[in-house]
């Protein structure tokens, strides 16, 4: 059975992978801005 | 205007962009500080860009496209792991450490980190030594690759093409230092992005589409668009971790880490990078379509550029040809600063302490000097092996990746979060690490595993063991790392 643009669902997975990690590095930095303001942190 | 001349405008171009860059931040440069970590003053978006071009070279381009083109898609797996345990991991695992703890410990190389963190003078001579070695191995390889693309698509000689490349890295490293390199690879991580999208469209748009491609490469194999597909979870899965996983014990990509202005810069670092990252993407896929376009290739690493000269126009190709080499360069270019401090700082060892003598503008000068003739030393001695490389060497590039990231990979990682880890267990786990990947190259390979997992493996188990077997670090040390006390 193939997913999405022809790709096997085990191969797409691989670019699902990608997006998700995208959205990781967004999650954290976000995170860690909201963390640095409440704790007067991020060293100059 | 013929294809050579259109080839010739864009690559002289570049050049001159590139020396103009080195020759501007040579003026910038004032002492060993901003030679090697640009006077901890760089910013989110260089930090992030310059990271990516460090992290692919021309070798990756090509060799990945070559993956793709024997194995298909699964090898989008490699990319996805290049993004996530390449980039974005390795930026919120080690970015705010390693910045923290090389300014406490006052150092600015790897090896002069490790010999700080544990307290050894032993463990810092041992990694410097394999740094030197390996780089200049691994940098051999970069070298050769670029010429051989540059031969293949321009038609000029492979020697012509190496010393060209090589000479132009030289003047601009060793002008400039490492703002030269970071500033280039900054602007070359955004050329490889375009050249690489350019090829990846015009590829696609010959095949149809996304969906056609992979419908054309299930007929020629179904095996070829499955995961793991043709090329078998243990392949698939050992060069996945190394080209990812061994990100984290690569000195030229963690020196990003600690020439941030600040750790608020791994915020919009970390998005970047990944975003960046992303374009590994590109030519494993690419690779896998010209499977389609050129069905009956003997050498798959002639897959991306006959790939480029069949689906791109001159001027395209010229642009593609730009990014390949700019792949090639910034990693180049990232080696060399590397190679300069293991022989300036670490290996010769930090002489004012030793004297006693205060600095001043004089010691800088000459500290910046000394920085200036070792990276070219370390670039000549390259570019003379890759001017006729011996086999053997050619074999030991195969695994300088693997070796240098079974070496340095734990020292530095448990060196940031585990305190009980001391100078004898590094030393330990560094030979055992390196001796176990070599070995295991030299031994073939045994059930396909890339002597990497081994290495790494065994690294960590030493380090772990002679570490709880010994005495701990000394205390003041410890605090003085964790910044334990500080007001």
């Amino acid at each position: 059975m193939t997913g999405p643009f022809g790709f096997s669902w085990g191969t797409f997975a691989a670019l699902l992978v990608v997006a998700g990690t995208v959205l990781l590095a967004i999650v954290w930095a976000v995170m860690t801005a909201m963390r640095d303001d409440d704790t007067g942190g991020g060293d100059e | 205007m013929s294809n050579m001349a259109v080839y010739s405008t864009v690559l002289a171009a570049y050049i001159v962009v590139l020396v103009a860059m080195g020759i501007l931040m040579g003026r910038r440069t004032r002492n060993a500080e901003d030679f090697y970590i640009g006077g901890r003053q760089i910013g989110p978006w260089v930090t992030a860009f310059s990271f990516v071009a460090a992290y692919f070279s021309s070798v990756v381009i090509v060799g990945g496209g070559a993956f793709g083109y024997r194995f298909g898609m699964s090898t989008l797996w490699v990319a996805a792991s290049n993004v996530l345990i390449g980039c974005t991991l390795a930026w919120i695992v080690l970015g705010r450490r390693l910045w923290e703890f090389t300014k406490r410990l006052d150092t600015m190389t790897i090896p002069g980190f490790i010999g700080k963190r544990y307290g050894s003078r032993e463990a810092e001579v041992f990694s410097a030594i394999i740094v030197f070695v390996f780089m200049i191995v691994y940098n051999v390889s970069v070298l050769v690759g670029m010429g051989r693309i540059m031969e293949g698509l321009m038609g000029i000689p492979y020697t012509t093409a190496v010393i060209v490349a090589g000479l132009i890295i030289l003047i601009y490293v060793s002008i400039g230092g490492y703002l030269a390199v970071v500033w280039t690879s900054f602007v070359q991580a955004w050329i490889m992005l375009f050249g690489l999208f350019l090829l990846a469209f015009a590829a696609l748009a010959r095949v149809g589409g996304l969906t056609a491609a992979n419908i054309q490469l299930a007929a020629i194999d179904p095996g070829l668009v499955t995961t793991p597909g043709v090329w078998g979870w243990s392949g698939l899965t050992s060069y996945a971790l190394i080209v990812s996983l061994g990100v984290w014990g690569m000195p030229q990509l963690l020196v990003r880490f600690y020439s941030m202005k600040s750790t608020r810069v791994l915020r919009l670092g970390v998005v970047l990078a990944t975003l960046g990252g992303a374009m590994a993407i590109l030519p494993y896929m690419t690779g896998a379509i010209s499977r389609i376009l050129l069905p009956t290739l003997e050498n798959p690493d002639l897959a991306i550029p006959k790939l480029a000269q069949l689906v791109l126009n001159p001027w395209g190709g010229a642009i593609f040809m730009a990014g390949v080499m700019a792949a090639g360069m910034s990693t180049f270019a990232s080696v060399l600063i590397i190679v300069s401090g293991a022989i300036t700082r670490d290996l010769r060892g930090n002489q004012e302490d030793r004297k006693g003598r205060k600095r001043g503008p004089q010691s800088d000068r000459r500290d910046v000097m000394i920085g200036r003739v070792a990276s070219l030393a370390a670039g000549l001695i390259s570019l003379v092996i890759a001017y006729r490389p011996p086999g053997l060497v050619l074999v030991i590039t195969a695994f300088a990746w693997a070796v240098i990231a079974s070496a340095c990979l734990w020292p530095v990682v448990l060196g940031v979060y585990w305190k009980r880890a001391n100078g004898a267990g590094v030393l330990s786990s560094m030979i055992a690490g390196t001796v176990v990947a070599l070995g295991w190259m030299i031994a073939g390979k045994p059930f396909g595993i890339h002597g990497f997992i081994p290495g790494v493996f065994i690294s960590l188990v030493v380090l772990i063991v002679v570490s709880l077997m010994t005495p701990p670090p000394d205390a003041a040390l410890i605090s003085r790392a964790w910044g334990e006390g500080e007001v």
